[in-house]
């Protein structure tokens, strides 16, 4: 079972990778051959959060392996002499390693495009990785998988489904931070929501720091409402969402039926 | 120990009774063939079998035993739509089975794989259907399976493969596997399969050992002085369809064994498709 995860979640960092590096590569050659004026300041301390934002994007179309129409493994995963429930956490396991080695990897990337960045222009390079935050981006990852994989696992029939969670959880915001009823309802149980939670980190921090309000109503409500967890609190809630969306999935998996017969 | 045994079996989608309290016993080392039309029952009794959907009644016992994870050790199954991953070489399927199953014997995939004339380091993506149906077959007789289930195994598969499968479902059925196999050809159930099930929208209308069949069912036909063809499907009662036909005075009277065909055609009645 494991085997056949891992050629999956191979080829599937084989692609993100090559995106990401050649992604890299090509803002480098533009930013190397651009006019420069007088030296840039990079901050390294943040790099981990654009980081997490491309892992996130892996997990919720690569990660979620529990079967659906494009990857519907079922039929031969549930006639091998294997629990289905050791078979879907195997799954799960080896997509969060994968999401996790995406995660790095991209920051490894980001470091390295940083460095090369210097030799071909003039920067100052400022602080270093900040690894509390980079857990916290760690995490996200996780629970954005979780989500997809909950999504994955209910929108079966659909190719890819896992990544409807993602725009789904960017509306769910965008929708939170509007006037009345609607938006109030969306606010209760957004502390689920990864991409709310991660980031309430930075608006509390900016709030606390350069006195910064926001200037939208209720997207400072959305951050009003997420208060309570301070800075401290985002890390494990995101990795509790990660959880419950993988244990929601792997439950459901194991009760479901093949797509058709 | 009976490797599968059905006890009235039933699994309705939405009300309609796709399989309607089917009971079967399959013995030890036969080769049992379930014929039907579409939508007749066959997968989703196989489906209900093996697990991958659930049955709405009725018991299903393998070995013995209700369904566990572990006898899938002894089970292998071949599915209609060929639903191995087509990015992966018959290799790697080879290697993941290999981890998977405590049985499964390289040297045997190997030569199947010769036997069908696959690639084994070609993606299956890059393979016509009917090399991916080998591949799956190659990969299912390499478990050394005590029972094998096959959902229209020669699906797509070309006029030599065809025979190569069959003559290795023989050859397996010697070696003393259990074989189910559900087909729309039922030239090859006749030419593999011992005993048969054919299912109309839901039930098995008939269980029945192959020669069994041929020794009984015949088709009488008679031949009048006007020139008239009469004919009459007969299930051991031939003898008397004879002597009503000679009360009638005919020029000839002759009787034919039925073809499998014949007698499936008879089962579900569908008597005027066959009618000559």
């Amino acid at each position: 079972m494991i085997y056949r995860e891992l050629l999956v979640m191979r080829k599937a960092l084989l692609w993100y990778f090559g995106i990401v590096i050649g992604l890299s590569i090509l803002a480098l050659i533009m930013m190397a051959t651009a006019s420069h004026r007088g030296t840039d300041n990079t901050d390294l301390q943040g790099i981990s959060v654009p980081c997490a934002w491309m892992a996130l994007i892996f997990a919720a179309i690569f990660g979620v392996a529990l079967g659906n129409a494009s990857r519907e493994p079922a039929r031969v995963l549930w006639v091998l002499p294997a629990d289905r429930l050791r078979s879907a956490l195997e799954v799960v396991g080896v997509d969060l390693v994968a999401s996790a080695v995406a995660y790095a990897g991209t920051i490894a990337v980001s470091y390295v495009f940083f460095i090369a960045d210097g030799l071909v222009r003039p920067v100052i390079h400022r602080g270093s990785i900040d690894w509390g935050l980079a857990l916290e981006g760690l995490c996200l990852v996780w629970a954005v998988y979780g989500w997809s994989a909950v999504t994955g696992v209910l929108l079966r029939r659909i190719a890819y489904a896992g990544i409807v969670s993602f725009p789904f959880l960017l509306l769910w915001m965008m929708f939170g931070s509007m006037e009345g009823r609607f938006g109030e309802l969306l606010r209760f149980p957004i502390a689920t929501n990864p991409l709310a939670v991660f980031s309430n980190g930075f608006a509390v921090e900016a709030i606390a720091t350069h006195q910064f309000v926001p200037t939208h109503r209720e997207m400072g409500e959305i951050v009003a409402s997420l208060m309570w967890m301070g800075t401290t609190w985002e890390t494990p809630l995101l990795l509790a969402t990660a959880v419950a969306g993988c244990a929601i999935a792997v439950l459901v998996w194991r009760r479901a039926e093949v797509l058709s017969v | 120990m009976i490797p599968l045994r059905i006890d009235h079996l039933t699994k309705s989608y939405g009300g309609r009774a796709a399989v309607d309290d089917l009971s079967l016993v399959i013995e030890s080392g036969t080769v049992f063939g379930l014929l039907g039309r579409n939508g007749a029952g066959k997968s989703s009794t196989i489906a209900c079998v093996l697990g991958l959907i659930r049955k709405s009644g009725g018991d299903v016992t393998l070995f013995g035993e209700p369904l566990q994870a572990r006898t899938f050790d002894r089970v292998a199954y071949v599915q209609e739509i060929n639903v191995l991953d087509s990015w992966m070489t018959p290799h790697q399927h080879a290697e993941f089975r290999r981890r998977c199953y405590s049985r499964f014997d390289n040297a045997l995939m190997a030569d199947l794989i010769e036997r069908f004339e696959i690639d084994p380091m070609r993606t299956l993506r890059k393979m016509s259907k009917g090399q991916r149906q080998a591949v799956a077959l190659a990969l299912a007789f390499a478990q050394r399976p005590e029972l094998m289930i096959l959902d229209e195994p020669a699906s797509g598969l070309d006029p030599v493969l065809q025979r190569r499968l069959l003559d290795t479902i023989v050859s397996a059925a010697a070696d003393g596997v259990t074989i189910v196999f559900s087909s729309h050809t039922i030239g090859h159930v006749e030419q593999a399969a011992e005993r048969i099930g054919i299912l109309d929208r839901g039930k098995l209308v008939l269980e029945a050992n192959v020669d069994d069949l041929r020794a009984s069912r015949f088709l009488v036909e008679a031949v009048f002085p006007d020139g008239r063809l009469e004919q009459r499907y007969c299930n051991g009662d031939v003898a008397e369809v004879e002597a009503q036909f000679h009360a009638l005075s005919p020029t000839a009277v002759s009787r034919r064994p039925l073809t499998l065909e014949q007698v499936f055609f008879t089962t579900i009645g569908m008597t005027k498709e066959y009618r000559t």
